[in-house]
């Protein structure tokens, strides 16, 4: 909800109204995919909700509006799947830890990149393209280290 | 690697490619909580080599007897130094129905802690077995995840429900030489008179016949009583796939299954000798043998037994091992019969056994889930009429048939086939 309030926000102050009402359109596709989690629905409506933001901030939408957007689009679609595999069982201790911890590492992955943003959109540095594109293949190449890590762990 | 986390990187990736391409850095930005989660995931994710998990799986019992709920507790215990967060999941096997409880569990344990997973499923009959408990150790967000395959080894046996059936007097042909009930027509230890012939060497003083040997000087006779022994009886379950008939929940084959297991009951408890064969997917048998522990052999082999797969080469009852069945045995076939059986009756015949047919009426287990059109009804009396056939030409053979309305009680229809059965001469 505060996903598509956040998008719908930002649409409706730079006056495009059709985005906001397609923001708003998206309120019963997410208590669908609430609904039915295991389909492939909630990962569709993250997609949609953060097109939505890319869009939003191509056309010149609010640039807080937009990342605010996609990151509640991010614990939306977690906590579907949260509540889905938890479900009514949260009762017993060791599931309700677990539903602790999942809400502790989700707060502090969306706080610490949102302080991040927030910090990073104050330093204003130009970094020539070129950079821009060696740092790219720097964060692709070390994610596939850590895709390998993750790979060769002992099953 | 899972789907969740397959998402989070391409979405991340993306926002990165999209944000190079528009040379936008608040698109860049917007990548930024995707990647952050991904590495908390990753950050977060436990080392397995450090992970240790006890797990044991609790059943109540392990064999029943009808159809009753069975109470699965499974415990799992972190035996390592850190806190785990792990994913627990277990399978329905073919033929479980849950009851209550869940299948699935995600827990966070920290060390020496334990949690259980507790469901209960019930099944018409059946033999469940684990191999191993399956758990997915994880990070808190779900993202990666590595499986653990701890071993098991439990097995339920769920068995048909026997319905007692009193004793029946069978006069068989041919009976095994061990004391039992039934009269085997020769002389030797019993109580009924059977006749009287010349003294032997070695015979008993009190089975001398005074009177006799009285009337004849310098001769002795002895009386002699019908000898009491067992009867030898094989069962032949047919699982082949054109016999078997279901409609809904209800099976045909399930009655058959019932209707063997009450019989082996009751022969078993008079003291005869008994073996069974199932016939189907899986040929199922149970040598001969007697008693309480044969009981539970039959029992055993009946709760393995299922119907054979549309592609089993065993559609004919022609390729039945009929002699793995001591000779002229009893032998008792719970069959709804095809329309090739007739030679498989007449092997039996020619190979000296003496037989009794039980078939269950597929017919008339079918015909009330059919229209009552014209129709209809012409093929079920068409139906009917092939089937008095196919069971005429096997009472042709002098083999008792049974044409057993599977809603009618089995047990009337027994004594009396097995009562007039004693006449049952070679052909």
């Amino acid at each position: 909800m505060i996903s598509l309030l956040c998008l719908a926000a930002g649409y409706g102050i730079a006056g495009y109204w059709v985005g906001a009402a397609i923001a708003i359109l998206m309120a019963p596709a997410w208590w669908l995919a609430q609904k039915d989690p295991a389909s492939s629905l909630p990962t569709v409506c993250l997609s949609v909700s953060v097109g939505l933001a890319v869009v939003g901030r191509l056309i010149g939408c609010s640039p807080a509006w937009m990342i605010c957007g996609s990151a509640a689009a991010l614990a939306a679609w977690d906590l579907v799947f949260l509540d889905s595999a938890v479900g009514n069982r949260s009762s017993g201790k060791p599931t309700r830890l677990y539903e602790n911890r999942h809400l502790q590492s989700l707060l502090l992955a969306l706080g610490f990149a949102l302080l991040a943003i927030v910090l990073g959109r104050f330093i204003n540095i130009q970094i020539p393209f070129i950079v821009l594109l060696l740092s790219l293949a720097f964060i692709l190449f070390a994610l596939d280290r850590v895709w390998g890590y993750i790979k060769k762990r002992p099953m | 690697m899972n789907d969740r986390t397959l998402t989070i990187g391409a979405i991340g990736v993306l926002l990165l490619i999209v944000a190079l391409i528009t040379r936008n850095g608040d698109i860049a930005w917007m990548a930024l909580p995707f990647l952050i989660f991904l590495i908390v995931a990753i950050l977060q994710t436990p080392n397995l080599e450090r992970v240790s998990l006890g797990a044991k799986r609790i059943l109540e019992q392990t064999r029943t007897n009808g159809i009753v709920s069975v109470i699965v507790k499974l415990d799992l215990q972190n035996k390592s130094r850190e806190p785990v967060h792990l994913f627990v999941q277990e399978t329905a096997q073919p033929g479980m129905k849950i009851t209550d409880g869940e299948l699935s569990q995600w827990a966070t344990l920290r060390a020496g802690e334990s949690t259980e997973l507790k469901y209960a499923f019930t099944a018409t009959r059946g033999e469940f077995s684990w191999k191993s408990i399956r758990i997915r150790v994880s990070d808190p967000l779900g993202l990666i995840q590595s499986e653990m395959l701890l071993p098991d080894n439990t097995t339920i046996q769920l068995r048909p429900q026997i319905k007692k059936f009193r004793a029946i007097s069978l006069r068989p042909r041919n009976t095994v030489h061990s004391p039992g009930s039934i009269p085997a027509r020769i002389g030797g230890r019993g109580t009924d008179f059977f006749g009287v012939r010349e003294y032997h060497p070695g015979d008993s003083l009190r089975t001398l016949d005074w009177r006799l040997t009285a009337r004849h000087p310098r001769k002795f006779f002895t009386k002699e009583f019908e000898q009491e022994e067992i009867a030898e009886i094989g069962l032949i379950l047919d699982a082949r796939r054109n016999t078997e008939l279901r409609i809904g929940e209800e099976s045909l084959f399930e009655y058959g299954v019932h209707a063997t297991a009450s019989l082996a009951e009751m022969f078993l408890h008079q003291g005869h000798r008994v073996s069974l064969l199932v016939f189907g997917e899986n040929m199922l048998t149970a040598f001969p043998g007697y008693g309480k522990r044969q009981l539970q052999r039959i029992m055993s082999c009946l709760s393995k037994a299922k119907v054979a797969t549309e592609n089993s080469v065993l559609g004919r009852l022609d390729f039945l091992p009929i002699r793995i069945f001591p000779p002229h045995a009893l032998m008792i076939v719970i069959s709804s019969l095809a329309s090739t059986d007739r030679s498989f009756f007449q092997r039996l015949r020619a190979h000296g056994y003496q037989a009794l047919l039980v078939s269950p009426d597929t017919i008339h287990f079918a015909n009330p889930t059919l229209s009552q059109d014209a129709t209809n009804q012409l093929a079920v009396r068409a139906a009917r009429i092939e089937r008095r056939l196919w069971l005429n030409e096997i009472a042709q053979l002098r083999i008792p048939v049974i044409d057993w309305q599977v809603d009618q009680p089995l047990f009337p229809l027994m004594r009396n086939a097995l009562s007039r059965s004693r006449g049952q001469r070679e052909t």
